[in-house]
């Protein structure tokens, strides 16, 4: 899977099982309140159904005569009488416990009820259960349960719908790969044919009349084979096998800076170098390639007529600073993004600074870039 | 300690003394005239619950015995008389009325079932 699919596909499982958690979540908890307002009402009921049955017998020992009268007593349950001024007459909480005091106990139920008439004395009758937590805990453990199991099969789910709903893009995506890979391929025994020959007659010296036009067809092989390379680095998806050499990183920057003198030349810029000698550099040829080409074709081709180029290359960092067009703030940020182009003057894919992101991002070096409009812009790698 | 047996001995003998007046001045008269002391009781605890409001309406009855300002229903003076209206000492009155409802009071005679 390509970054981009990745991307989508992970965008499209956030909405969807974000979306799908949330209401399977707001539904569960729903649900659960729901029960667990049936689990209190039951539990309501019940110290009801003692409420009734001490009121019958409070009444059955209201008109009794004999000596002693037993007050009904039920396991598990606290129930007391008060009288008219809510103080205590008889039951089996604590005499002192005022029928207010009786309400507040925590983690109970109670009950409270009004009796007339007043049997033996008592207005009121309070009945007390502690709350039934493990019924609470089991419907938790119940819910908790569903909600994980519901949670998996929506996952399974939407991990088998995100894969159909990119498979669409994954194709389009593989189509344009194998016309890139098609494109590169037939471009390339063309521009190395040409590249050889003009190297040739160079050597040769065979044709000094047409030495302009000869440049011209250099500068346009070159920006071809530029392109070639680009878009390979591209359809590999930069994965391919890097050969990590150390690599004399002044002698190369010259190198590359020799290789674009053509160019240059044509755009009449003056090119001002400060390459400390020695500094070297452990990394793969190719990679170096594409990272100082990109850098120095863009301030080459982006670079106004007869302006200035500066190139630092010192122990620590390779600047590159052209008196271009510059960029206006908000592309400046978007800038390495693939297919983003600051600047639609000159031709060109919108890849270079996508390349040289990559690389520096593959190498953990570091890259600064800063533009100003009309005044040009500067872009330092640090490694 | 000799002091602590004389107060007590002169506390029970006025506490003797003062029931046997409530004796002689209440349940005596109650007693020859078979009047059903506990049913009257029952009826006062379950319509005034609370001994302060039992204690003023047996006072409001005392001081102006009537059908009306009795507790018990109409039928109930078919076979037992009306008290006559007498005056009282309000807290000699008072004083038995208290004796009165400790005496027929049903709350010392509860006690918690036993557990099976």
């Amino acid at each position: 899977m390509s970054a981009s699919e990745k991307k989508s596909f992970i965008r499209f499982l956030i909405i969807y099982l974000g979306s799908t958690y949330t209401l399977l979540t707001l539904a569960s908890w729903g649900f659960y309140l729901i029960a667990k307002e049936h689990i209190t009402q039951r539990e309501y009921q019940n110290l009801e159904r003692y409420a009734q049955q001490i009121m019958l017998r409070l009444r059955t020992l209201h008109h009794s005569d004999d000596a002693i009268l037993y007050y009904p007593v039920f396991k598990g349950v606290d129930s007391a009488i008060y009288d008219l001024g809510g103080r205590y007459i008889f039951g089996t909480l604590d005499h002192n416990l005022s029928i207010q005091a009786a309400q507040k106990q925590p983690h109970k139920r109670i009950l409270i009820r009004s009796i007339h008439p007043y049997y033996l004395g008592a207005a009121k009758l309070l009945v007390m259960r502690p709350i039934d937590t493990s019924s609470i805990l089991a419907l938790q453990r119940e819910f908790g349960i569903f909600l994980l199991l519901s949670w998996l099969i929506v996952g399974i789910l939407g991990v088998i719908l995100g894969r159909l709903f990119i498979r669409p893009m994954r194709d389009a995506m593989h189509q344009l790969n194998r016309f890139i890979q098609d494109t590169t391929h037939e471009l390339n025994t063309p521009i190395s044919t040409i590249l050889t020959n003009i190297e040739l007659i160079e050597s040769l010296d065979k044709c000094p009349m047409a030495q302009t036009e000869l440049r011209r067809i250099e500068i346009a092989s070159k920006t071809l084979n530029r392109i070639y390379e680009d878009l390979s680095f591209l359809n590999l998806n930069h994965h391919y096998h890097r050969k990590i050499e150390t690599i004399d990183f002044s002698s190369f920057v010259k190198e590359r800076l020799l290789y674009f003198r053509t160019m240059s030349e044509a755009k009449k810029l003056r090119i001002i170098s400060d390459i400390k000698d020695g500094v070297k550099m452990q990394m793969d040829h190719n990679d170096a390639i594409r990272l100082v080409d990109n850098l120095l074709s863009n301030a080459i081709k982006y670079n106004k007529k007869g302006g200035m180029l500066h190139i630092t290359l010192h122990q620590d960092r390779l600047c590159i600073e052209d008196e271009g067009e510059g960029m206006d703030q908000e592309v400046l940020h978007q800038v390495t993004k693939r297919f983003v182009r600051a600047n639609e003057s000159e031709g060109g894919f919108g890849i270079g600074l996508h390349i040289v992101y990559t690389i520096v991002k593959h190498y953990h070096f570091h890259l600064v870039i800063k533009s100003e409009k009309q005044r040009g812009t500067t872009v330092e790698v640090r490694w | 300690m000799v002091k602590v047996y004389v107060y007590l001995i002169i506390g029970s003998v006025i506490a003797m003394a003062t029931t046997q007046d409530f004796n002689q001045r209440c349940l005596a008269c109650h007693q020859a005239e078979k009047i059903p002391d506990r049913i009257i009781y029952r009826r006062y605890l379950e319509k005034y619950s609370t001994h302060d409001r039992i204690a003023r309406a047996m006072e409001r009855y005392l001081r102006n015995p009537s059908i009306e300002t009795s507790v018990m229903p109409r039928p109930f003076f078919n076979r037992f008389p009306q008290k006559k209206k007498k005056s009282y000492d309000t807290q000699a009155l008072r004083h038995d009325i208290t004796l009165y409802i400790k005496r027929f009071d049903m709350i010392k005679r509860l006690r918690l079932e036993p557990s099976e």
